[in-house]
């Protein structure tokens, strides 16, 4: 019972986080299940993916609903991410999870600087009124966001994130999409995207229904608490805070990647 | 073309096909998602009563055939697992959704662009049943 309730105290934490600080569940919950549980790094991206289905239909739907998330571009380039997926999916199994484990690791630091840069630029942007004003050239490089689709599904499928590290940044920067409607976009293409490598991961045995169950119930309440709460937290010195957190959770993911890993806090028995 | 464009943007030549689309698609999120997060946690709650320990080793696989008769028993792995594939069937449903309603708009390019997403996807669980 004390395991149970620590999967779904863990995925809790995890959504919770992930929704105060934009970054997803994903990031957080392989780290938990790999040093926290010592979970097979596979086994956890399996895990990983099935949360992120759960939160980004939850946001995506929000997006919807408010007309902010382009549903065509989206579609179109679901097309790139959704074969990235399959293929990320594919490739997941043929490499050593110490490879996995280290690319876990640059993309943790990757994000802890993205934070930081962020935070000196003077917050996310785009979540202002003025972000919703359409550039009247666009979009841009359609063939290029197909592409970047490709990377952000391989992305995701190999390490158990959204993708939307490369998605958002490829539709703003890229495309030409304001910040809001590319984060929009970026969530409703996630849910599509992560299904196809889930497919693939839970055919082959990686994932656990009775880690999934727990850690999943727990991800969607916490981050729906996220959510709630956000608005009411100064989320500069938590920020600030998770910049640390990150950077030692990757010290941890590469230490793992190298076999220098200590006892996890439970194990399978 | 311009037609195509303006709806990729979604910005002010957003047709009412389109926005009645989104809020269609963000029903059935919700809908997909609640039921999913029910059906786990009935999981959760039978694993907790039974006495289910997780982590264990190896762990058990996904068996579909199983699946009627462990929910008819009330074993935790049959909600558990039917919680967690409605939770990757709701996209799923989403992009048919979405190729149902452009079709029936005679919207070529939207159908053709979701039927292409459509079919990538089942050549993914084609892929994941043949390869296991």
């Amino acid at each position: 019972m004390e395991v149970t309730l620590l999967l779904a105290a863990g995925g809790g934490a995890a959504g919770l986080f992930g929704s105060l600080l934009g970054l997803g569940g994903g990031i957080l919950i392989v780290p938990m299940l790999t040093l926290g549980f010592g979970l097979d790094v596979r086994h956890a991206v399996g895990i990983s993916l099935l949360g992120v289905v759960a939160t980004s239909s939850a946001s995506a739907a929000v997006y919807l609903q408010r007309h902010v998330a382009r549903l065509r571009l989206g579609s179109l380039l679901e097309l790139g991410t959704v074969g990235g997926a399959i293929a990320g999916g594919l490739i997941a199994f043929a490499l050593d999870g110490r490879l996995i484990a280290g690319l876990f690791a640059a993309m943790l630091l990757y994000t802890a600087l993205s934070m930081l840069w962020r935070r000196s630029d003077g917050g996310d942007g785009g979540e202002d009124g003025s972000a919703e004003v359409l550039p009247e050239t666009w979009p841009r490089h359609l063939g290029g966001g197909v592409v970047a689709g490709v990377v952000g599904g391989i992305v995701s499928a190999l390490l158990g994130v959204g993708g939307g590290v490369v998605l958002v940044p490829a539709m703003h920067l890229l495309m030409g999409l304001p910040m809001r409607a590319a984060t929009a976009t970026s969530n409703l293409m996630i849910g599509v995207t992560v299904t196809a490598s889930a497919f693939l991961y839970v055919s082959r045995g990686a994932v656990d229904a009775f880690v999934a169950g727990p850690t999943v119930l727990g991800v969607v309440v916490g981050a729906t608490l996220g959510s709630r709460v956000s608005h009411r937290i100064d989320l500069r010195v938590l920020r600030l805070l998770f910049v640390v957190v990150l950077c030692i959770v990757a010290a941890q993911m590469a230490a793992r990647a190298l076999d220098l890993h200590g006892i996890p806090l439970l194990t399978r028995g | 073309m311009a037609d195509w464009q303006a709806g990729l943007g979604g910005g002010p030549a957003r047709t009412e096909l389109g926005l009645a689309l989104d809020r269609r698609l963000a029903r059935l999120l919700v809908g997909g998602m609640i039921v999913s997060v029910v059906l786990i946690g009935v999981g959760v709650a039978l694993m907790l009563v039974a006495g289910e320990v997780p982590l264990r080793n190896p762990a058990p696989r996904i068996d579909l055939a199983r699946l009627p008769a462990d929910l008819a028993a009330l074993r935790p792995e049959g909600f558990l697992w039917l919680g967690l594939l409605v939770g990757l069937g709701t996209p799923f449903a989403r992009v048919l959704i979405a190729f149902a309603t452009y079709a029936a708009g005679r919207d070529r390019r939207g159908a053709l662009v979701t039927a292409a997403v459509a079919g990538s996807l089942l050549l993914s669980l084609a892929l994941a049943l043949g390869t296991r």
